[in-house]
C-alpha cells in the first residue's frame, strides 16, 4: 500500500511535470525616434544637399532564443546648400522615405541594458516638389540594405518601457538613368549614416 | 441622323478635354547633365538657362574660367540651353545639337541625357 502510494505519486509528479505549455513566447514592441542622418562619399546626395533630420516609427518580433524581425518607416527632410542648386536643379528640397525590413538579434547585458544589432533591406522613395508645375512630384525610387546596432536602457522594473539611441549605415541604390555612367552614378548611389534616438514599449 | 450630330459635338468635347501632349513634361528617376566652358573674351559670371518648353531644368552663372555644371530632372520633349549673348560656334559629343534661328540658345535633342560642350564661343 505505501508503495502503490509512492508509485502514484512518482507518476504524477513525472506525467504532471511533462505537461508543459507550449505557447508561442514572442513578445512585439513598438517604438518612436528621432533620426540625423548624413549621406557620405561623391555623390549629389552628399554633396549638394545638407544632412537629414527626420522621424521614424517601427516595430519588432522577439523570439525567447533572442532572435527576432522589425520594421522601420522613416521620414527625413533636407534643404539644397546653397550654391548647389545649378546642379540639383530647379526642384524643392527633398521628401527621403525609408523602409527597413530587417533581421534582428537582441543581446541582454544586464537586467537594465541590453544590445541590438540588425540588418536587412530598405526600400527608399525620394520625392521633390516641382517648382515650375504644381501640386506634382519628382519621384525617384530605390532600394539597399542596411546595418544597425542600438543600445536599450529599461525604464521600469516590468521591462514595459525603455529608451534606446543607436546608429545605421544605409546603403543606397535608385534607378535615375543617365548616358554618362558618372553622372548615373552620382546622383544613383550613396551611403547614408544616421544616428537616432527614441522611446520603446514592449507588450 | 440625329445621334451622328450629338456624337461629332461629343468627340469635338473630348478632344478638347485631352491633354496636350506638345507641351514638354517632367519625367521621373531621370537625370539630364550639361558641362562644358565658355570661349570668349571676358568669360566670368555669364547667366545661362536650361528649359525644356515653359520649364525651367536649372541655370547657373559660369565660374572664373568659363566652365559651367548644369544638371536637372529629366523632361520629354526637345531642351533648350540658352544665353544672353549670341552664339558664333560651339562643339559638342552630340551631333544633334544645333543652333536656333536667332543664335541665342543651342537645342539639345530630345533622347540624350548627357551633355559635354567643349567649347562654345560667345559674340562680345
Amino acid at each position: 500500500m505505501k508503495n502503490l502510494l509512492l508509485l502514484f505519486l512518482l507518476i504524477s509528479t513525472f506525467v504532471f511535470s511533462q505537461k508543459k505549455k507550449y505557447k508561442l513566447d514572442v513578445v512585439s514592441n513598438i517604438e518612436a525616434k528621432v533620426i540625423a542622418m548624413k549621406p557620405i562619399g561623391n555623390n549629389s546626395l552628399a554633396k549638394n544637399l545638407e544632412p537629414f533630420y527626420g522621424f521614424a516609427f517601427g516595430g519588432n518580433l522577439m523570439t525567447p532564443i533572442n532572435f527576432g524581425i522589425g520594421v522601420d518607416y522613416s521620414m527625413l527632410f533636407s534643404n539644397v546648400i546653397f550654391g548647389k542648386e545649378n546642379i540639383y536643379g530647379n526642384i524643392g528640397s527633398p521628401k527621403l522615405t525609408v523602409i527597413d525590413l530587417f533581421l534582428t538579434h537582441r543581446e541582454n547585458i544586464s537586467d537594465d541594458f541590453k544590445v541590438e544589432e540588425m540588418a536587412g533591406f530598405s526600400y527608399y522613395s525620394q520625392s521633390n516638389l516641382y517648382l515650375d508645375q504644381d501640386k506634382s512630384k519628382y519621384k525617384n525610387s530605390g532600394m539597399g540594405f542596411n546595418l544597425g546596432g542600438k543600445i536599450l536602457y529599461i525604464l521600469d522594473p516590468l521591462g514595459y518601457q525603455a529608451v534606446f539611441i543607436g546608429g545605421k549605415v544605409n546603403f543606397y541604390y535608385n534607378n535615375i538613368y543617365n548616358e554618362n555612367p558618372e553622372i548615373q552614378k552620382y546622383f544613383g548611389r550613396s551611403t547614408f549614416l544616421s544616428l537616432n534616438m527614441g522611446y520603446r514599449f514592449n507588450f | 441622323m440625329r445621334t451622328a450630330f450629338l456624337s461629332c459635338h461629343l468627340l469635338g468635347i473630348i478632344f478638347l478635354m485631352s491633354p496636350n501632349s506638345c507641351q514638354p513634361e517632367y519625367r521621373d528617376n531621370s537625370r539630364i547633365f550639361v558641362e562644358g566652358k565658355i570661349i570668349s573674351q571676358n568669360p566670368a559670371n555669364l547667366p545661362m538657362k536650361l528649359y525644356a518648353g515653359t520649364i525651367l531644368i536649372t541655370e547657373t552663372t559660369s565660374s572664373l574660367d568659363g566652365s559651367f555644371k548644369l544638371g536637372g530632372p529629366g523632361t520629354t520633349g526637345e531642351k533648350e540651353l540658352s544665353f544672353n549673348k549670341k552664339i558664333t560656334s560651339f562643339s559638342s559629343n552630340e551631333n544633334g545639337c544645333k543652333l536656333s534661328y536667332d543664335s541665342l540658345s543651342i537645342y539639345l535633342p530630345v533622347d540624350k541625357s548627357y551633355f559635354n560642350f567643349a567649347q562654345i564661343s560667345l559674340k562680345q
